[in-house]
Parts: structure tokens; C-alpha cells; sequence
């Protein structure tokens, strides 16, 4: 009796091990064939991280990771390997601190480059600019999120500017903390904006770029949004350099609206920046100095953050 | 490939998964009318991809090149968009109306530099007349526009009126009407002197009657 025990035990382990190895092989021909670029990406994080690429087949969370390789969404995939990752404390936005955001435009490969040497500090904001997103599409972000360490606060500059859901859906899913939408948006895309990333729980950001009156805009909301960015074009800075950034309008936006912070953009200079913060902006815009990598990227950092204590 | 201004065009804007869109461009009927558009949200998805996938799925189930679309509602750094999009062979880009008005200008000439026609989105744009005085060139095509989220608003109005006072100011221009729903707003498109028809909603529903629903669609361009 005792033997046909052992034996049925034996036989059981058996064919689950054998289940199991046919598991294992199918998911990771899967793998092989259609997520070649994952496994890619996957083993340059591995590299940076100085651990080798056989070690996430011997980490103890080898079955969730494939899983999440093979079915889960862009989230899952950066959560799941980026268990090696340097992570800062989790930045959140406060009027009671001043923000240093940092935008990305050139190629994908550069911008990783500079993401990746950017010493990522408590009040400093990484965006994925507009160009990066429609050129590379949602990559993009996932992209930078993972040169970043975890924990850093990206901005989608995706400028909705219709169909606000799927748009909050796709950026927050691939892991942006807050997305941009352009004011001179339909009020209804506005407000189906602000509420898609209240239920996404990232933060909404209006663009202003071409609206004279920003408060009359706002005060046409449902809901405010976190921020509002006060905005001058590159096209516009490059072609009429009279045109000056709305610095009254800081104090306008912020007199009628407790929670409401501001981001000023389109000043790069050390000047601009000091007028704006005395102006009472909360987030200073800069990527001229971020545009291509210059190995002095994190004195630059330190020059703008003690610029705006 | 060139848009003759004397034929009528459907446009097919795209905005779904990829494998989606692939299955719905390939059972498309061949047709010298039809125009596909790469979505903002299909190009912020997948990039200039968007755009290859589109022509290369066409042409492989036709063997006939398709004009494409990018809708990149351009606001700002028009220059590297439309390089970047020309050089994946869109044959036309589009920017907002309500953009600076530096960044129009922009567009328009580096449209015409890399020899792709230049389309601006007058969503939002009540009165596109007084945008369209401050332009240095006209666009090729200029596209009216009840938003997808403002379509929910069924007090606004399709934008058919301004069809004629355009067209009788400015005779090259092109005019495309986004926003249709259905046969009915194609077919009113193209009485009310429109050039272009935008469509998506109901091929977006129904991506499985793809064929049927472009087919009846075309016959209003005849």
C-alpha cells in the first residue's frame, strides 16, 4: 500500500513538472516571438543595473514577471523589473515647494542618455515633450520612466486636445504621474480631462499656449485642475522676441484659486527664471539645456534649484 | 500623390489598436477616393509607425499607394513634426487653428518645403475667417470640426455654412468637414460643397462591416 503511495506521488510530481516545463516553454516562445523588443529593453536594464540577464530566470519573482512580460500593460512591465531600480522618495505636487521641470525633446536616444545622468532630486520634474510622443508614440514615456529612478515624477506633454480619454488612459498607462492638455480645448474636453485623470489618479495640467485670458477659461471648469501652465511658445519665443511671458497672470490665477499651482514655460534664462518665481510661480519649465546631452547636466540642475529655493 | 480638387474624397480616421486598424485597412475596398488618417491618438500611441503602418498595409493588400494622413494637431515646434513625418511618407499633416499664429506659418512652409500638403484644424475655431486673413499662405486644405468629446453636445451645430463663404473667398482651398457620424452627415457633407468627409464612429463600432460601411460611404463621392 505504502509503495503504490510513493509511486502515485512520484507519478503526480512528475506529470506536473512536466505541465509545468510546457508552460514555461510556451510562454517563453511567446515571448521570443512577439515581445522581442521587452526582452530587449529588458536586458539593456539589466546591464545598467550590473546584474546579468540570466538573473531575472532566477529571481524569486521570475513567474509574475513573465507574466506580466507576456500579458500585462505597460505599468506592470516597468513595476515588475524595476525591482533593482534606485528609487527617491515619491514626488508629489505642493504649493509649498518650488519645482524644477525639466522637459525632454530631442531624439528618444538622447533623452534617455540625459535621463539617465540627471541626478533626480525631490523638486525635480522630468517631462516627456510633445514631439518625443508623437514621434515614438507612448514608448516614449515608457522609455524615460525606465532611465529614471523609480519613484520620479514624469509629465506626458501629450497636448490633448480631443478625445481626452483615451489620451489619459494611454498616458497613464504607460506611466506618466500627470498629463497636459491644451486650454484653447473644447470646454467639454476639458472637463471630461480633468475628471479621466481624477479617476486615474494623475495630475491634470492645462497648457495655456494662445489664450489671452487664462482665468476666464478656468472659471468656465467643472473642476479645476492641478496645474495650469502659463505658456510661450518655441515658435513663437524664436520668431517675436518681444513677446513676453504672462507673469501677471500668476498672481490673477492663484488669487482666485487656493490649489491651483502654476508652471511658467518658455523662459530658459537665469533672469526669466528669477522673474518668475518672484512672480509667484510653483514650477519653472526649462529644456533648452536638456536638449542634447553635455555630461554637465546635474550643475545645470543645481544652478536652477538654488535659483528657485 | 496629389489631391485634385475637383474630386470628392472619404477620409477614414483611425483610432484604435493596431491589429484592429491593420484588419480594418485590409479589408478595405481599392478606391482612388479614399484618404486614411493616422489619429492624434493613433500617432501618440505608436508614432510615426502609425503612418507605415497604414500605407504598408494598403498597399500590400492593393498594390496601390494610399494618401495618409497624420493628424498631428500641431501646436507648437511644427518644423520637426512635419520632417519627422514627412520622412515616414505622410502625404499630410495637420495643425491647429488656434495655434500661434508663428507656428501657422511655420507649418504651412515646411509643408510645402517637403513637398506634403499642409491641413489646418479649425476645432474650436468659431469664426475661421479671422484666422485665416492673418496666414502669409494659404494651407491646402482647411478642415472644420465638431470635436469628437463636443460631439456629445448635440446643440453644435456641423459647421456646413461656412463651407461656401470660404469657398467663394478662396479658390484653391480645400475643404474638409470632420465629425460625421453617419451616412446621413456623409452624404449632407458632400451636398453642402464639402471636398473632404472625415468619418471613424460608425467604423469604429462596427469594425467587422468594415467593407459594407466604406462601400456605401463611397457612393457619395461619385
Amino acid at each position: 500500500m505504502n509503495d503504490k503511495l510513493a509511486w502515485s506521488i512520484i507519478g503526480i510530481t512528475f506529470v506536473i513538472n512536466i505541465v509545468l516545463s510546457l508552460i514555461s516553454g510556451i510562454i517563453i516562445k511567446y515571448l521570443l516571438n512577439n515581445k522581442v523588443k521587452n526582452f530587449s529593453q529588458l536586458k539593456n536594464l539589466n546591464k545598467k543595473n550590473g546584474k546579468d540577464f540570466i538573473s531575472l530566470f532566477t529571481n524569486s519573482n521570475t513567474l509574475t514577471s513573465l507574466y506580466n512580460l507576456a500579458f500585462g500593460d505597460n505599468k506592470n512591465l516597468i513595476e515588475a523589473y524595476s525591482i533593482n531600480k534606485k528609487s527617491i522618495p515619491k514626488i508629489e505636487l505642493s504649493r509649498k515647494k518650488k519645482f524644477l521641470h525639466i522637459a525632454l525633446n530631442s531624439t528618444l536616444e538622447e533623452s534617455e542618455r540625459i535621463a539617465q545622468n540627471i541626478n533626480i532630486k525631490e523638486r525635480v520634474l522630468v517631462e516627456v515633450g510633445t514631439p518625443l510622443i508623437k514621434v515614438y508614440g507612448i514608448k516614449a514615456i515608457t522609455t524615460i520612466k525606465n532611465a529614471l529612478p523609480r519613484g520620479s515624477y514624469i509629465i506626458a506633454d501629450s497636448k490633448c486636445s480631443d478625445m481626452a480619454e483615451k489620451e489619459v488612459q494611454l498616458m497613464s498607462h504607460a506611466g506618466a504621474n500627470a498629463v497636459t492638455c491644451l486650454g484653447i480645448s473644447s470646454i467639454e474636453t476639458l472637463d471630461i480631462f480633468i475628471a479621466k485623470c481624477e479617476e486615474h489618479n494623475i495630475d491634470s495640467m492645462i497648457d495655456m499656449m494662445g489664450i489671452e485670458s487664462p482665468l476666464e477659461k478656468l472659471k468656465e471648469l467643472k473642476k479645476f485642475p492641478k496645474v495650469v501652465i502659463l505658456h510661450r511658445g518655441v515658435d513663437e519665443t524664436n520668431i517675436s522676441k518681444f513677446k513676453l511671458l504672462p507673469y501677471y497672470q500668476i498672481k490673477q490665477i492663484k488669487g482666485a484659486y487656493n490649489d491651483v499651482l502654476i508652471a511658467v514655460a518658455g523662459g530658459d534664462t537665469l533672469k526669466e527664471i528669477e522673474s518668475s518665481i518672484f512672480n509667484g510661480a510653483d514650477i519653472i519649465t526649462v529644456w533648452k539645456d536638456f536638449y542634447s546631452f553635455k555630461k554637465d547636466e546635474n550643475n545645470i540642475v543645481d544652478q536652477f534649484l538654488k535659483q528657485i529655493k | 500623390m496629389t489631391l485634385n480638387p475637383r474630386t470628392k474624397y472619404l477620409q477614414i480616421a483611425f483610432n484604435r489598436d493596431k491589429n484592429i486598424v491593420s484588419n480594418m485597412v485590409r479589408s478595405l475596398p481599392k478606391s482612388e477616393n479614399l484618404i486614411l488618417e493616422a489619429g492624434t491618438t493613433f500617432v501618440k500611441e505608436y508614432g510615426t509607425e502609425s503612418i507605415t503602418i497604414l500605407k504598408n498595409t494598403y498597399y500590400n493588400q492593393h498594390r496601390q499607394d494610399i494618401y495618409c494622413v497624420a493628424d498631428l494637431k500641431s501646436m507648437d515646434r511644427a518644423e520637426r513634426e512635419v520632417k519627422e513625418f514627412a520622412s515616414v511618407g505622410a502625404n499630410a499633416i495637420t495643425c491647429l487653428g488656434l495655434a500661434p499664429i508663428e507656428t501657422i506659418d511655420l507649418f504651412i512652409e515646411e509643408c510645402a518645403k517637403n513637398n506634403i500638403d499642409s491641413i489646418i484644424d479649425m476645432i474650436n475655431v468659431p469664426y475661421p475667417f479671422e484666422i485665416t486673413q492673418k496666414f502669409k499662405k494659404l494651407p491646402k486644405i482647411l478642415l472644420l470640426h465638431r470635436g469628437v468629446d463636443e460631439g456629445h453636445n448635440k446643440e453644435k451645430p456641423m459647421p456646413y455654412k461656412e463651407i461656401h463663404r470660404i469657398k467663394g473667398t478662396y479658390n484653391n482651398l480645400m475643404i474638409a468637414i470632420a465629425g460625421g457620424e453617419n451616412q446621413r452627415e456623409v452624404r449632407r457633407t458632400f451636398f453642402n460643397d464639402a471636398d473632404i468627409s472625415i468619418v471613424w464612429k460608425e467604423l469604429a463600432e462596427n469594425s467587422n462591416y468594415t467593407k459594407s460601411i466604406v462601400e456605401n460611404y463611397l457612393k457619395f463621392t461619385k
